[in-house]
């Protein structure tokens, strides 16, 4: 497949774009695409768009989940895994993924079947705490401007035991 | 059973911080380990195995009724679109499943973009109240399905966005005084930069009528479901200081303003004969305004959002029957002359 834009090289980047409710797909090739990245506006932000901004070539693509038949370039293109084996397949791609998604590559909350126990109401007890805290927190400023600072130290340790205590 | 009869009944008074927040809603993405996602699915009878294992399993409590989608009109799905029971994704879909509670706040989307879209409404900032109610359902479908999870990566979704707990908390805000003082867009700047969206809750594009708000979280793997909760309800208490200041600097300067704004409002909503949708959206959100300053009074802010959400056009279908939606904005107008007088 020829490039859309220059008509001379093979295309390697597979764009697809979703302007105004349109599903727009071009193919480029990589000195292009490196052109047009910087001049593309993105009218809304779209995960398609963002996934295959981590692939200008195709390296890898053909890898097919023998779960489910997806390829990696299924995924690049339309930013959903196919089935649970899809993340074992396309771990490389997908870490750095999650990690520009979420800051975070490891899973820290509960496992299927486990109860998570938080307290309802306590919603209310919260918000007295934060409403404390901020009023504590004014008092800091103004004992820190009149150079009161036995009643700042005071005031800080005093906003250091509410927010370990708010969890 | 999809009437409007029990529909919103959750929707109760006197909710938590009820003057500022609207509702609460846990939504969790669960897919089968063993069954391709909703997306590369070919076979029916995996199909058919996706929609009985949640059946058979959430259906021995009498609490909870299934639904093949395809079985339901044009009419239920966009009232369920509306009542966000259900998405407009599953509305559309060929293959999807609801299962739901009585009053709708605990319901399952079965086949949408995962196999399972956990899902709970509640009143008011619930948000707590709101996951253990969600969690439990987790819980018991969890006891006989086995869900697709990785110890690495959590509960594994179609979307990477969703990986780890699958977890999405919303809040619905009504902000009136900071969308008057133009303060939505620095809100939206300030909640982005802590890892939470805010969109318009109501119509699309950017202007959200009658000034509600959807305030969710946007990271959902290396945190647990705590601290989605709490770090979303630690930022939606400052939206609601700022909005309740707001208010009431507003109400000062405006004053007299302000009042004849609101009771312009009540007028039109008790005897106007045609009330659009999102006039109606617009009408409300101002009484609303005016119950939490105490100038308007005799009516609560929970009965105001039912009002609001039983005005929306296939609500209000659903419950005045197909005969007289030829001229829907008159229905509606006489629904809302009741619910004022």
């Amino acid at each position: 497949m020829l490039c859309d834009q220059c008509l001379k090289n093979a295309a390697t980047v597979h764009m697809t774009t979703f302007v105004n409710g349109q599903v727009k797909t071009v193919h480029l090739c990589s000195q292009c695409a490196a052109k047009k990245k910087g001049s593309v506006a993105i009218p809304w932000f779209s995960f398609n768009d963002f996934f295959s901004a981590f692939y200008d070539e195709e390296e890898g693509s053909d890898v097919v989940c023998e779960g489910c038949g997806t390829t990696l370039a299924n995924f690049t293109k339309e930013g959903r895994l196919g089935c649970a084996r899809c993340y074992e397949t396309f771990k490389s791609s997908l870490m750095p993924i999650l990690k520009s998604i979420h800051m975070n590559t490891r899973h820290t909350g509960k496992r299927p079947g486990e109860a998570v126990v938080v307290e309802p109401g306590r919603e209310a007890a919260l918000s007295e705490v934060e409403q404390r805290k901020e009023q504590l927190k004014k008092k800091l400023r103004e004992a820190v401007a009149v150079e009161n600072y036995e009643e700042a130290a005071r005031l800080r340790d005093e906003i250091a035991l509410l927010e370990k205590e708010g969890g | 059973m999809l009437s409007g009869a029990n529909m919103l009944a959750w929707l109760t008074d006197n909710a938590p911080e009820c003057d500022v927040v609207v509702s609460t809603r846990i939504r969790l993405a669960r897919n089968l380990a063993d069954i391709p996602f909703p997306a590369r699915i070919r076979r029916m009878e995996d199909i058919e195995a996706v929609h009985s294992r949640a059946r058979e399993c959430l259906t021995k409590s009498p609490t909870f009724t299934y639904e093949r989608l395809s079985d339901l009109t044009e009419l239920d799905k966009r009232a369920l679109v509306e009542g966000h029971v259900i998405s407009s994704d599953l509305a559309r879909s060929k293959y999807g499943g609801l299962i739901t509670s009585a009053d709708q706040s605990l319901s399952v989307m079965i086949m949408e973009e995962d196999h399972y879209r956990l899902q709970g409404l509640g009143a008011g900032m619930s948000l707590f109240a709101t996951y253990n109610l969600v969690d439990k359902l987790d819980q018991m479908l969890a006891s006989e399905v086995n869900y697709a999870f990785s110890d690495e990566l959590g509960f594994l979704t179609s979307c990477p966005t969703n990986v780890g707990t699958g977890m999405r908390a919303s809040l619905m805000l009504h902000l009136p005084a900071l969308s008057a003082v133009k303060g939505i867009p620095r809100i939206s700047q300030m909640i982005g930069k802590m890892g939470m969206t805010v969109r318009g809750a109501f119509g699309e594009g950017s202007t959200a009528a009658g000034a509600f708000y959807q305030i969710s979280n946007q990271v959902t793997l290396g945190v647990t479901e705590k601290e989605i909760l709490m770090h979303l309800l630690s930022i939606a208490n400052k939206v609601i200081d700022f909005e309740r200041n707001a208010r009431k600097e507003l109400y000062s300067n405006m004053g007299m303003a302000l009042e004849d704004k609101i009771w312009r409002a009540v007028g039109t909503l008790k005897y106007a004969r045609r009330i659009s949708d999102a006039e109606a959206q617009k009408l409300i959100s101002d009484v609303a305004f005016g119950v939490s300053l105490g100038i308007v009074t005799g009516i609560t802010s929970g009965q105001l959002y039912r009002i609001m959400m039983n005005a929306r056009p296939a609500i209000l279908a659903s419950a005045s029957g197909p005969q007289q939606a030829q001229d829907r904005d008159a229905v509606r107008a006489d629904m809302l002359r009741q619910a004022f007088s």
